[in-house]
């Protein structure tokens, strides 16, 4: 089993917990619905929601075909960021504004 | 087109029921027939999710007919899943509206509750996208996303609960409903959880039971002032917006441009609250309270039996009970007998009635628009 890393991160459109999960899965059923830059949205499985909220920023996995979220802390999301291709400043641009958006986040998502 | 009539209507009690869902049918169907005072339709339209899966039936249009008696009546069958029975009204009307009948017997029901819960589930989770399906997605867990983003916009815990407690006390004076007992603000909200943040007494109950309507070209009690359908996407993810249902504001527009009004004249309402926050997305989605008001109308009592909108009256999905393809046309007999005088015990002051009925998760909607004659 290899991870695929996809291009990118999203954010958290809604989530649930399942805690009486149809057959063939797992309680607790953690399932998101999560919005890729871009637009694209994906239903997402995950290990957690501690912590998320509407707007968060999550990463995005595929394995074995199955899309999966995990939170972002600040120092991931820095790490993000640092990762993609882009000249430094760009990079440094990109963490800012991906910080200052997770301390707007609760605005931004209350009037959508 | 011409103008149709409601001249009879007639339900089953909801509940679990031990009769077979032809039995159930016949009840509802020989009462609406009898308020008509029909002997025989010249054409009868059934509604019916799944009876293939929950019953073991197929070719249910035929068995129905012949089963109430009526073999050689031409019959025929409408799904559109959880909204069946408001479809099959539609159909009923069309046939009337285009001359093609004079008297249609529009019947539908649902037998469930001999099956386990997660057998039901699993079958009402056909309704969904399959991919999303694929992820464990059921209708509560699509239903909690939905209900998340609609509390991250301000709707809050309490309103939320009060759809619950008000659907609750409607039913205790209603004879024909699933649950007949009150439930409180708090065990609301300390019920078990289901897909956070839905709980327990947020979700509507399997329930057993049948509804039925005659309808007719000749003048009766009430018309049928207009009538809607509204589509959308059957993933939820191909939707932008989770907070309101296109399906709904689209069924409505129809409906409201047929009867030549607006959502001002309507006194009553049967809406379909599967789920708690569906009333409240629905009061809005229709235009019965201004965007962003249908929790603090709920929590102020204007949707209560004797606010200035009583809303589900009959105690709605959560308490008189939710037998799918029975369900819509459930909600028209309600309004039928809120119109005529007949609703004992919870009769409201009304002209004007109004139905809406969800199909799935919200992709095949329906409003209907009832005027007392």
């Amino acid at each position: 089993m290899e991870p695929v890393l996809l291009p990118g991160a999203g954010e958290i459109v809604s989530f649930t917990t399942l805690h009486a999960p149809p057959a063939g899965f797992r309680a607790p059923l953690h399932i998101a619905l999560v919005e890729l830059e871009g637009g694209a949205r994906f239903v997402c499985h995950g290990a957690d929601t501690r912590g998320l909220r509407i707007g968060s920023r999550v990463a995005i996995e595929a394995v074995d075909s199955v899309y999966y979220f995990s939170h972002l802390g600040a120092v991931d999301r820095a790490r993000l960021f640092w990762h993609r291709a882009g000249r430094a400043g760009d990079r440094v641009s990109a963490i800012a504004r991906s910080l200052a958006k997770r301390v707007f986040k609760g605005r931004a998502r209350a009037s959508s | 087109m011409r103008d149709v009539w409601v001249a009879g209507a007639a339900m089953t009690r909801v509940g679990r029921r031990s009769e077979r869902l032809q039995d159930l049918m016949a009840e509802a169907a020989h009462g609406a027939l009898r308020s008509a005072g029909l002997d025989a339709p010249d054409a009868i339209v059934v509604a019916a999710m799944n009876p293939e899966e929950f019953v073991g039936d197929g070719n249910f249009a035929s068995n129905a007919a012949a089963h109430l008696g009526f073999a050689q009546a031409p019959a025929l069958r409408v799904e559109t899943a959880t909204s069946s029975g408001a479809a099959a009204f539609y159909a009923g009307f069309a046939l009337l509206a285009a001359g093609l009948r004079r008297a249609v017997l529009v019947v539908g029901g649902e037998k469930m509750t001999h099956l386990a819960t997660p057998r039901v589930s699993e079958l009402i989770g056909r309704s969904l996208d399959p991919y999303e399906r694929s992820y464990g997605a059921t209708m509560p867990a699509l239903a909690a996303l939905v209900t998340r983003a609609l509390m991250a916009r301000g709707v809050g815990a309490r309103e939320l609960a009060q759809v619950a407690v008000k659907n609750h006390a409607n039913a205790l004076r209603n004879p024909y409903a699933h649950f007949r007992r009150a439930v409180t603000p708090e065990e609301v909200l300390e019920s078990r959880m289901v897909a956070d943040p839905l709980r327990l007494l947020h979700c509507c109950p399997i329930s057993d039971g049948a509804a039925a309507v005659v309808l007719t070209a000749d003048r009766a009690g009430v018309r049928v002032a207009g009538i809607g359908q509204g589509n959308d996407t059957l993933a939820l993810r191909h939707r932008q917006i989770l907070t309101s249902f296109r399906a709904t504001q689209a069924a409505a527009g129809e409906a409201f441009a047929m009867a030549g009004f607006g959502p001002e004249r309507v006194d009553v309402a049967e809406l379909h609250d599967a789920f708690a926050p569906f009333e409240l997305i629905s009061l809005e989605d229709l235009g019965l309270v201004p965007p962003g008001k249908a929790g603090r109308v709920t929590l102020d009592g204007e949707t209560a039996l004797d606010g200035r909108l009583p809303v589900n009256p009959s105690g709605g999905l959560k308490a008189r009970g939710h037998p799918l393809a029975a369900t819509g046309l459930a909600q028209i007999v309600e309004c039928v007998w809120q119109l005529t005088g007949r609703a004992e015990g919870r009769q409201t002051q009304a002209r004007v009635a109004l139905a809406q009925s969800i199909g799935g998760l919200a992709t095949n909607n329906w409003v209907t628009l009832l005027e007392a004659a």
